[in-house]
């Protein structure tokens, strides 16, 4: 068998004209997905459920099959999808399969797309390595002795296995994007409110967002156009039209002004990541952009104020979980001790200590020192990005600030937050915004990013297919 | 956030007082990252963080010595087998 590049576009127009059944790409995907087991991308393959889906998709007839008719998809474990565990990566969640299916996975389902399984992820999505699920961690196919970024670093792997074409991921501070860069694929993180949140299993509210991971622009907007658009079960979701981004995504295009981050900032990149996003700048001057530094917000102070809020979010949110309702309970003496026994053997290290932050910032004493103040900070963040925008179509920034570490390095948490720095400018201000490949550093894959102001997601597309094909 | 803090946060979040090395090393490390956290964030044009009424203020309590830090992973990643990571990329040509 010979190296063969993937596209997801292109096995979609073969299987829109017949040259593929939906289960002979099903089978194939599925016989990947099991070669490529030791990676850890999958909690759960669903091979007998994707291939019955499948052959109910064969036999529509040519007018009824949708968009994403017979392609295979990965969906990440904190993503309901009916009938199969939905353990959001916790020990807490081992054995619950929802009811229902979330409404990205409803839309997917209805366009024509199999999913073939669901992917690992950091516990609850409190990780940038997929080595904090309760199941082994996920190894990055492009070197499999390292991490593959995380917390959707199985759908990122699961992709650039070849193990699915596209997957779901969700992204609350760069969990899409920091995993796609590190994979050597494409992530996006729509704007907040373009895809519903239903059905995902919530840890920060007002920062997670369902996006999508594919190896290319046209794939990846068809992925999105089906999953946006406003939905009654979510009320943060928006009413906003969706544009055509598959046409935006399949007519390259860099904007004439990119702003980007000055020189104190870049600091935090290792040499060699600097070097190749000084690349990605001659590149895009190359192309005729006009690329000029401008003063965008602290990432310091963003790191701080971003896991603040989260945390004081997670701590809400993650009150659910107490061996009731969902997963497994451990008997206690009595009710309360059982909540405290379910939730202490449950939830992992690094959950319990996300949830003892946010516990100890809502607390009195805390709340008006810390909280409001990450809030107005955030509120400061959120104005200055937008700002930049007045001096740039769109701004550049790295996607992660070194190559992925081995597996068996492990950061101080801090060292690890901070590693966030450049992925949760979006986040804080709700923007869309799209890891890119753009070559390599030390042999492993470099991602930059990309920012739009709100709902220009195909200005998004559009500029990264331009700047994906320069490198 | 000092220790006694720690337990009474832990009672909010209805998890047990740590009784491990390695939980207490996790908790104990919530706390120094609060502490960094609330300085970088109110350091942005205040100065260093300010103590909240009736107590002694986020970032002012002593903070307890740091324990090792635990391995990672639960167990040793099993070996790969030699080709497994040649075989990584051929790719099905139908895919």
């Amino acid at each position: 068998m010979e190296p063969s590049p993937r596209n997801g576009a292109d096995l979609a127009d073969r299987l829109r004209a017949g040259a593929v059944s939906a289960e002979e790409a099903t089978r194939a995907t599925l016989a990947r997905a099991r070669e490529t087991e030791p990676l850890g991308a999958f909690l759960h393959l669903d091979a007998e459920g994707a291939v019955a889906a499948a052959r109910r998709l064969d036999a529509l007839a040519e007018e009824e099959r949708g968009p994403l008719f017979g392609l295979p998809v990965a969906v990440k474990d904190n993503i309901a999808v009916r009938g199969l565990p939905s353990t959001s990566g916790s020990a807490l969640l081992d054995g619950y399969r929802p009811p229902y299916d979330a409404t990205a996975v409803e839309r997917l389902r209805r366009a024509g797309a199999v999913v073939v399984g669901k992917t690992n992820l950091d516990e609850f999505g409190m990780g940038s390595s997929t080595t904090r699920s309760y199941r082994a961690p996920t190894r990055n196919p492009r070197d499999p002795e390292r991490i593959p970024g995380g917390s959707s670093g199985g759908s990122a792997a699961a992709v650039a296995g070849g193990a699915a074409l596209a997957a779901l991921g969700t992204d609350t501070g760069g969990s899409v994007r920091q995993p796609a860069a590190h994979c050597g694929i494409f992530g996006i993180r729509p704007t907040y409110g373009r895809v519903s949140r239903y059905g995902v299993t919530a840890y920060a509210s007002s920062f997670d967002q369902v996006g999508c991971m594919a190896t290319d622009p046209v794939w990846l907007a068809q992925l999105l156009a089906v999953i946006a658009g406003r939905d009654p079960r979510d009320a943060t979701s928006s009413g906003e039209p969706v544009p055509d981004f598959a046409a935006a995504a399949a007519r390259p295009s860099l904007p004439p002004r990119i702003v980007t981050c000055g020189p104190e900032e870049l600091r935090a990149l290792d040499a060699e990541s600097r070097d190749a996003f000084s690349a990605v700048v001659e590149a895009l001057e190359r192309a005729g952009c006009a690329v000029r530094a401008a003063p965008l917000p602290s990432a310091a102070t963003a790191v701080a104020a971003y896991y603040l809020l989260v945390c004081a979010e997670a701590s809400s949110n993650l009150a659910r979980f107490d061996g009731m309702r969902y997963g497994r309970r451990r008997p206690g003496r009595h009710l309360i001790d059982t909540y405290y026994q379910s939730r202490s053997a449950g939830f992992g290290p690094e959950v319990r200590r996300r949830i003892l932050l946010g516990a100890a910032i809502l607390s009195k004493g805390y709340r008006d020192a810390v909280y409001r103040t990450a809030a107005s900070a955030r509120r400061e963040i959120t104005a200055a990005l937008l700002s930049a925008f007045g001096e740039g179509d769109l701004v550049l920034l790295p996607t992660t600030v070194d190559p992925p570490r081995r597996l068996t390095e492990e950061p101080d948490p801090e060292a690890e937050y901070d590693s966030d720095r450049f992925t949760i400018l979006a986040a804080l201000a709700a923007l869309p915004a799209i890891s890119v490949p753009a070559g390599e550093r030390a042999g492993l894959p470099f991602g930059v990013q990309l920012l739009a102001p709100p709902w220009r997601e195909e200005s998004l597309l559009s500029a990264a297919a331009a700047l994906s094909a320069r490198f | 956030m000092d220790f006694d803090e720690i337990l009474k946060v832990c009672a909010l979040s209805r998890l047990n007082a740590p009784e491990t090395r390695a939980e207490r090393h996790a908790y104990t490390t919530a706390r120094d990252t609060l502490s960094s956290l609330v300085e970088r964030v109110s350091a942005r044009e205040h100065g260093p963080a300010a103590p909240a009424s009736g107590d002694p203020g986020p970032g002012k309590a002593p903070l307890r010595a740091d324990e090792p830090r635990p391995h990672p992973l639960p167990g040793a990643l099993p070996e790969l087998a030699p080709e497994f990571r040649a075989r990584l990329l051929l790719v099905p040509p139908i895919l």
